[in-house]
């Protein structure tokens, strides 16, 4: 993952207007400084290189 | 000040022994909360009428000559997003105001009823449980009882603040990324996170599914731990509720336990832990390692990681909880969370998927790590309480937002739902704040984290000191 901020800026334009989160200007300034804090850390989870065989823990039980 | 008013087990044993009546308590109690409250506000609801219908019960029983139960008598109060029957279960929020009231306990609500314990109210939180400060834009700030001008932490501070002024002596919160060990800490008393999946969850108004637990507050040990053994149980309305019988602690709390904590292999938590200290909070971890003779320390290289894995679960699981509001109610949600919440709810899934994966590796590096470890030490949080509407947190060489970095030493342990008692470590030097470390061991192992506390109380390193706000 490598998005530069303006991509993620478009990213977070696209990804709210289709979750029907209509942002106006200052508040897409304060969830684009939040999404882009997310990015970086999942930037840094996406460092872990993970066997394929490790599962999130369900509980989902039928 | 005053000497301490009785502990929950004190009060129960004077009601049972007749000395006084459930009745008189709860008035006591009640009375306590109106003048003494306004100046911290930790409550959002008196429930007064349950409280003298309950304390009534109770001397009806006693009355009748019949056995009491554990708690018979004692008043406590709970976050209010434990719902509770005929009162809407706000969770901090202004939006859920509007719901209409509960029809049923939640399962820890009936289990305190059960054990004869009198709810006197509900209690502040950060909305929908999304920070570590208690700062409620709706239902205002609740302020630290040993400094008004502090914060109580959070998200429970409600509960903490109340347990620390002494007008309760026993509370609920919940910890999904360390909300009831922040406000423990930073208010001065005993607190409980519980493995993930030992206590029922179910009738509380959720956060992050993956990561929420609920457990209990104290001004005592003892009581923390008579809370915490009414309070387990298994409960299939909670599908993360493990299926496990009660596993008492009581006993682990004597001081012939807490002697024996040199058989234990106990170790400080460095590195990630050492480094996101303020002096004051290196302090307490010291106090405490000197106390019960801990000289080893050892590191968790990935905490951070299991610190980011946390705050994306986190971000993703509460967005997606909230959309619904986030879409069209968004101008009544909390200014300080509403953004986060929005952010969260826009992550894509293969981020959410991978922190989760990567929780579950993180977890078996911990795993390993106990496999000669008994019990882990670390602060719990960075520092003191700080004060209200500081927005920065200054560490060595580092300066962080304050709000999201109270749980710096919390997330990367509750994202392994390890079971962690809080020991409050009065401060050094008058009018130092106190502040809590983290007793830390593996899952299923509560009872370890309260034979050291019970050494660390017996030492003399661990005590909730009274605040000079209680007259």
């Amino acid at each position: 993952m490598i998005a530069s901020d303006d991509e993620l800026a478009a990213y977070v334009d696209a990804a709210s207007a289709e979750a029907g989160l209509a942002l106006g200007p200052d508040e897409r300034q304060r969830v684009l400084g939040h999404f882009i804090r997310l990015a970086a850390f999942a930037r840094a989870l996406d460092e872990v290189k993970l066997p394929p065989h490790i599962e999130i823990a369900p509980v989902f039980r039928p | 000040m005053t000497a301490a008013p009785p502990s929950a087990l004190q009060t129960a044993a004077a009601i049972r022994g007749g000395a006084t009546t459930a009745r008189a308590v709860t008035e006591a109690a009640l009375a306590a909360i109106a003048r003494v409250d306004p100046g911290i506000n930790s409550f959002t609801v008196v429930t007064r009428e349950r409280a003298l219908d309950e304390a009534a019960a109770v001397d009806a029983r006693r009355a009748a000559g019949d056995p009491l139960p554990p708690l018979a008598g004692v008043p406590y109060a709970v976050k209010n997003l434990f719902d509770v029957t005929g009162l809407p279960t706000l969770a901090g929020s202004k939006v859920n105001a509007g719901l209409p009231p509960s029809t049923r306990d939640a399962t820890l609500v009936e289990r305190m009823r059960n054990a004869g314990a009198v709810l006197v109210g509900t209690l502040n939180m950060d909305e929908y449980a999304y920070g570590f400060t208690t700062e409620n834009s709706h239902y205002g700030v609740t302020r630290n009882p040993h400094d008004p001008s502090r914060v109580s932490g959070g998200s429970s501070g409600g509960s903490g603040a109340a347990v620390a002024a002494r007008l309760v002596p026993l509370s609920l919160g919940s910890d999904t990324n360390g909300s009831i060990r922040v406000p423990a800490s930073l208010c001065g008393v005993w607190g409980l996170k519980p493995t993930f999946g030992r206590l029922s969850r179910r009738g509380t108004f959720p956060f992050v599914a993956s990561l929420d637990h609920l457990g209990p507050f104290a001004t005592t040990l003892s009581d923390l731990a008579a809370c915490y053994d009414v309070l387990q149980g298994a409960d299939l309305d909670d599908p993360a509720c493990a299926q496990r019988s009660v596993e008492p602690v009581t006993g682990a709390t004597d001081a012939a336990a807490g002697a024996g904590v040199e058989a234990l292999r106990i170790a400080r938590l460095g590195g990630y832990f050492d480094a996101h200290l303020t002096p004051p909070a290196a302090a307490a971890v010291k106090r405490v390692c000197a106390a019960l003779g801990v000289r080893r320390s050892v590191e968790l290289p990935s905490a951070a990681t299991g610190r980011a894995a946390a705050f994306v679960i986190t971000a993703t699981e509460g967005g997606a909880l909230h959309l619904p509001s986030l879409r069209t109610r968004r101008g009544e949600m909390e200014p300080l969370s509403r953004d986060r919440f929005v952010a969260g709810a826009l992550v894509p899934a293969a981020w959410y998927l991978q922190a989760q994966r990567v929780r579950a590796w993180y977890r078996d590096q911990m795993r390993r790590l106990f496999a000669d470890i008994d019990v882990l030490i670390a602060a719990a949080t960075p520092c003191p309480a700080t004060p209200v509407g500081a927005e920065w947190l200054d560490l060595p060489g580092q300066r962080l937002p304050l709000r999201p970095s109270l749980g710096l030493l919390a997330q990367p342990i509750s994202c392994l739902g390890l079971p962690v008692v809080v020991a409050p470590i009065p401060g050094e030097g008058g009018g130092a704040l106190p502040m809590g470390v983290q007793i830390i061991a593996a899952p299923w192992r509560e009872d370890l984290c309260f034979r050291v506390a019970a050494a660390l109380a017996a030492r003399g390193a661990a005590a909730a000191p009274l605040p000079a706000i209680h007259a």
